[in-house]
């Protein structure tokens, strides 16, 4: 009964969309969106349309199998890494020169590159189709740079409020969602081409041309640059790695793993000054080159590099903490102990999470404004937000911030930047405090309430409960629903390496429910009897995925197949911007060894995989599960299909703008 | 601040007392520095701007006449205890309570480690500790290193220390004095905590980190005489025993059980929660030891660790042995021990044709005559080496004069010492001021001032 409601809203949610795309066509207008990746500057009402065509375009392209019409002057880079699913089309003033094309006929280089898949993204464009045109007048341009791009404008929209009114909110935000729906369906295809083509590097060399050009667009031309220096500051690093690596061999492991270390940071300063370098030389650029780094240093390995999961290389990958604190200073320290501690908490998982990461983290916040005095000759609100930022840059390096952190940052420092600068420091700082006691209490405790009685309601008696690992909002819901009277019962579905799913099983048997604990791996056999599959998520996207511990998106489709709803309790405030549609494009990486320690019984097979070559270990953190799988997301302001995400922050923004 | 560093130099050197009748304890050189002069290098490597120094009071002006602070380049606060009391080491923190805000850090002046702060105080940060201690593995060589004027071995008292190895929590420290044969672990204990190392080859190092409550909770039991003896074990010892009423702050309960002063001031107002404490511990997914029903920590709410230094150098120069040692490693050790420090006193090599070794360090104007053996040994400030001297694992300190063709081998030699002409000392300690005869033969002997000794 709950699904076919459900199906309904969906349905007329879906109807209402297409028919606000249809009338969507003003697009952005605004000059001050400059960011460093992205343009939109667009006077006119036709770019949408123009860009939507655009993308069909780049569709069309790509489906010719690589062969451009060089009349066309797109480029593609089809040696780019499977992980930068970059798309570049181009359309220049025909005033322009055309571009001399160049061919890579140098096959080995081709199939190294691509074999390697060493093109490390910088973090910015990590991700992204980039749009590139110029209509009839030479200014009008737009570059899209893909999704990112989309969700960036909106964020930086909503900031700019003299400018953009909330009609015109709302258009960019359908604009945004009709290119989401149009760019997906080109990325995939591009996605699959990029993939075969770095799978089988060597068929495909012979074939690949890349066509350069000396383009006149500075933009362009500088990813291009940068791609190619850190490409040759990888290809440098391996090399000089390689060599290292066999006059190390016979040296210790332990020894190793500090040089290793040392030479991840070696590796990513080269590709910075690499980055610089050619930044500088740009104006003669067009000419292939790049000053060849010399770095002999036999200390130098790049096993860590060398140990990256091919696919998963542009991510931050995990390092120990060890070298974290190693520079801190004991005492007088520019960090608040209270982060330090904080930090170390997050990243040895005593704090874990989303939500009790937000909570320590704005009680540390918390503690910090408490102990803060504005430095003389300085503004509190700039001055504190500035140390703030710092503190987060640390807390990010100790572990990927949570979005829920994230976002409670973002409240935070937008009550900290509208502070009258007339005020003084105790005034400000006691706003500050009760600021931070209202964001814990009405976004995560009592939101947390409502979650777990609107929960309630779709609890039935006989009910057969499954949920995933821990979550702290479905645990309170059903430690809620139990007190209530109802009668039903929990799997607790569980899995390697960390094992959450024990501490949702503690907590259930404590309160005395009727519990079976299982592992992922019998969640088929399980699914034939459960009525409902309850899943905790780390953050809802903009676009309705769902991003959640992983293996949630494995529960859900076994979910589907057995026709069981799956309903997903989030907290609004953990809704994101954020537009992704796989996991690969943005993860977290968690300790490797954790996935080799705990290996019964001979804990020592894998004690040295760093050494296996042949050997990768990725241990992921979060996936996606899209919004077809969900039945529908249980929030504290009610029971929402996963499309409405976009709806309910635009909401919250523009409250928090009226504020 | 993170943390506040408490320097304990009141120390009496009661197991060198040979040597600490002229000097203070903290004063007597290691490698031609006071020996304080390492853990206050160590804390401004770590970034502590100034710390907090206790001598006993007979010391205050040798101390501040060392001119340690401008050694280090720090700003000292040098605390002196009044003599007429034989204070513990609770006691002196008793006594400097006001001066504390916040954590602190406490050293004896006696430790020479090459150990990284960090690593103890990440420990400590990770599992918001109550106390954290480092401990050390004995090195053999430093304990059974032969101390020069003693018959017989000085009996080494064993701390046992239990420790959950992979959490690093202490289960019990104690002094193996404090057990009779066995050593009783309580059953509760063990099922929560099911591996267990009991440690008999660990060192306590003095270097304790240490939470702003625990001092507070140290101030109001006045009977605690001394940390590592009575605080320590009793923390450790408490860390598991909760309150009757459950829910409640169970350090209420533990406090009361100590002292029935009135329950409005106890340890519960020192230590502090926080606000959101019961919505963070309920939200943590994190996942407990598997199979117990209990919260995170076991609720524990007082939680003790301690770091056991894998490798690396810790040396606690607090026997006559381990200061002769330590003195015979430190020109090896110098760098690790010190970062790379320059030397506050140039040991420079003298020009004569004396043979020295790298293994030895000379001070500023030292003369040497020539034919002069030196081999292991660190000769101090201003000392007259007259010809055909042979000097073998000694340490001589300041102002110190040997005459010619004397030999000494593993002699310790107090400052203005003097060895008349041709005298062999083996295993002797010289006292400050005192004369050796010429030609004396001598070995295994203590060479003091008798009244002196006794007036201490």
């Amino acid at each position: 009964m709950d699904k076919l409601k459900l199906g309904g809203n969906q349905g007329s949610a879906n109807k209402k969309k297409r028919n606000r795309r249809a009338k969507s066509s003003n697009f952005i207008e605004n000059d001050h969106m400059k960011g460093p990746n992205f343009k939109v500057v667009d006077k006119t009402s036709e770019s949408s349309t123009q860009a939507s065509n655009m993308c069909s375009r780049v569709q069309n392209e790509q489906s010719k199998d690589n062969k451009l019409a060089p009349a066309e002057e797109s480029t593609i880079n089809p040696n780019l890494s499977e992980s930068q699913y970059t798309l570049k089309h181009k359309k220049r003033k025909s005033k322009k020169k055309k571009s001399p094309i160049r061919t890579v006929t140098d096959k080995e280089e081709v199939s190294m590159l691509s074999a390697d898949g060493d093109i490390q993204l910088s973090k910015k464009n990590g991700f992204g189709i980039n749009l590139d045109s110029s209509g009839q007048a030479s200014e009008e341009k737009i570059v899209v740079s893909g999704l990112e791009a989309i969700k960036t404008a909106k964020t930086k929209v909503y900031d700019h409020q003299t400018l953009v009114k909330a009609e015109n909110l709302l258009k960019s935000t359908e604009l945004a969602d009709s290119l989401t729906g149009t760019l997906k369906s080109s990325i995939m295809s591009t996605h699959e081409a990029l993939k075969e083509e770095s799978w089988a590097p060597c068929t495909g060399a012979g074939k690949q041309q890349r066509l350069d050009s000396r383009a006149s667009n500075e933009e362009g031309q500088k990813t291009k640059a940068q791609l190619k220096a850190e490409r040759k500051a990888a290809f440098e690093a391996k090399r000089v790695a390689e060599v290292a690596d066999k006059r190390m061999s016979d040296k210790q492991t332990q020894q190793k793993s500090k040089a290793t270390l040392r030479a991840e940071r070696r590796a990513v300063q080269e590709a910075q000054r690499a980055a610089k370098e050619v930044s500088k030389n740009e104006k003669s650029a067009g000419v292939k080159k790049v000053h060849k780094k010399t770095s002999d240093d036999p200390r130098v390995s790049q096993q860590e590099v060398r140990k990256k999961v091919r696919l998963f290389r542009h991510l931050p990958q995990y390092h120990h903490n060890y070298l974290l604190t190693r520079n801190l200073r004991l005492a007088g320290s520019d960090l608040h102990p209270s982060i330090i501690g904080l930090g170390l908490q997050i990243s040895q998982g005593v704090v874990r999470g989303s939500n009790a990461r937000c909570v320590a983290l704005l009680t540390a916040l918390k503690e910090i404004i408490q102990d803060y005095i504005t430095p003389p000759h300085k503004e509190l609100s700039r001055d504190l937000e500035a140390k703030i930022r710092n503190y987060m840059n640390f807390l990010n390096q100790c572990r990927p911030v949570a979005v829920s952190m994230a976002n409670a940052v973002k409240h935070l420092t937008r009550f900290i930047t509208k502070m009258p600068s007339n005020i003084n420091d105790s005034e400000a700082k006691l706003r500050l405090c009760e600021q931070i006691d209202t964001f814990i209490k009405e976004e995560i405790k009592l939101a947390k309430q409502a979650i777990s009685q609107n929960a309630g309601e779709n609890i039935r008696n006989h009910d057969v409960v499954l949920t995933y690992t821990c979550s702290s909002s479905v645990k309170g819901a059903l430690c809620d629903a139990y007190d209530e009277g109802k009668n039903f019962r929990v799997v607790v579905v569980d899995a390697r390496p960390r094992l959450d799913g024990r501490e949702m099983l503690r907590c259930l048997v404590k309160k005395g429910i009727q519990c079976s604990y299982v592992l992922i791996n019998a969640v088929p056999y399980i699914m034939q009897e459960v009525t409902k599959v309850m899943l905790g998520a780390h953050s809802l996207q903009a676009n309705g995925y769902v991003m959640s511990r992983v293996g949630c998106s494995q529960i859900a489709l076994i979910a589907r197949a057995y026709n069981v709803p799956v309903l997903v309790c989030c907290e609004t405030y953990k809704f994101s911007e954020h537009v992704h549609t796989d996991s690969i494009v943005y993860n977290e990486l968690a300790d490797p060894n954790e996935l080799v320690t705990e290996l019964p019984p001979n804990k020592q097979t894998l004690e040295n995989w760093q050494d296996i070559p042949s050997l990768y270990l990725l241990n992921l953190e979060y996936d996606l599960t899209p919004p077809d799988l969900v039945a529908m997301v249980i929030t504290d302001i009610g029971n929402l299909p996963c499309t409405s995400v976009p709806v309910v922050l635009r909401v919250k923004h523009a409250g928090s703008q009226e504020v | 601040m993170e943390f506040q560093a408490v320097v304990m130099a009141a120390g009496r050197g009661s197991r060198m007392t040979e040597l600490t009748t002229g000097c203070p304890k903290c004063l007597l050189p290691v490698g031609n520095v006071p020996m304080i002069w390492y853990p206050l290098n160590l804390l401004k490597r770590n970034g502590f701007q100034e710390a907090i120094v206790i001598v006993p009071e007979m010391a205050k002006n040798e101390v501040s006449e060392a001119r340690i602070d401008t050694k280090v380049d720090m700003k000292l606060d040098i605390v002196t205890i009044p003599s007429s009391e034989d204070w513990g080491t609770a006691e002196s923190i008793r006594y400097i309570k006001d001066k504390i805000k916040v954590d602190v850090l406490i050293i004896s002046c006696d430790l020479i480690t090459d150990f990284e702060l960090h690593q103890l105080a990440d420990v400590y940060r990770t599992h918001s500790a109550s106390l954290a201690m480092l401990l050390a593995p004995v090195s053999l060589s430093l304990v059974n290193a032969p101390a020069p004027g003693q018959k017989g071995k000085h009996k080494r008292v064993r701390d046992i220390v239990g420790i959950e190895s992979h959490t690093g929590r202490l289960m019990f420290v104690n002094s193996e004095a404090d057990f009779e044969e066995n050593v009783p672990l309580r059953k509760f204990i063990l099922t929560r905590h099911p591996v267990v190392q009991v440690h008999s080859d660990l060192m306590d190092a003095h270097l304790y980190l240490m939470s702003k409550w625990l001092v507070d909770y140290l101030v109001e039991n006045e009977n605690i005489t001394t940390i590592k003896g009575e605080l320590l074990p009793s923390v450790v010892k408490k860390q598991f025993y909760h309150s009757k009423t459950e829910g409640k702050n169970d350090i209420t309960n533990m406090k009361a059980s100590v002292t029935s002063v009135d329950p409005k001031k106890d340890i519960h107002s020192h230590k502090k929660t926080g606000e959101w404490y019961d919505l963070l511990s309920e939200l943590s997914t994190r996942s407990n030891q598997w199979g117990s029903l209990d919260d995170c920590y076991h609720g524990d709410q007082v939680r003790c660790y301690g770091y056991i230094m894998k490798d690396g150098l810790c040396v606690r120069a607090n026997t006559l042995g381990s200061y002769a040692e330590v003195n015979r490693l430190i020109p090896k050790i110098w760098d690790s021990v010190t970062g790379n420090s320059e030397r506050p006193i140039s040991a420079s090599l003298s020009r004569s044709k004396s043979q020295g070794g790298d293994d030895s360090m000379i001070g500023e104007g030292t003369n040497i005559a020539d034919k002069v053996t030196i081999k292991k040994s660190i000769i101090g400030n201003h000392c007259q080496l007259k010809e055909k001297v042979k000097l073998l694992n000694c340490v001589i300190m300041d102002h110190v004069t040997v005459e010619e063709g004397s030999t000494l081998q593993s002699c310790i030699l107090c400052s203005n010492a003097f060895v008349g002409k041709g005298s062999e000392l083996k295993d002797c300690i010289v006292g400050q001021q005192q004369r050796v005869m010429d030609l004396s033969k001598l070995s295994n002997d203590v060479i003091l001032e008798i009244e002196k000794f006794i007036e201490i």
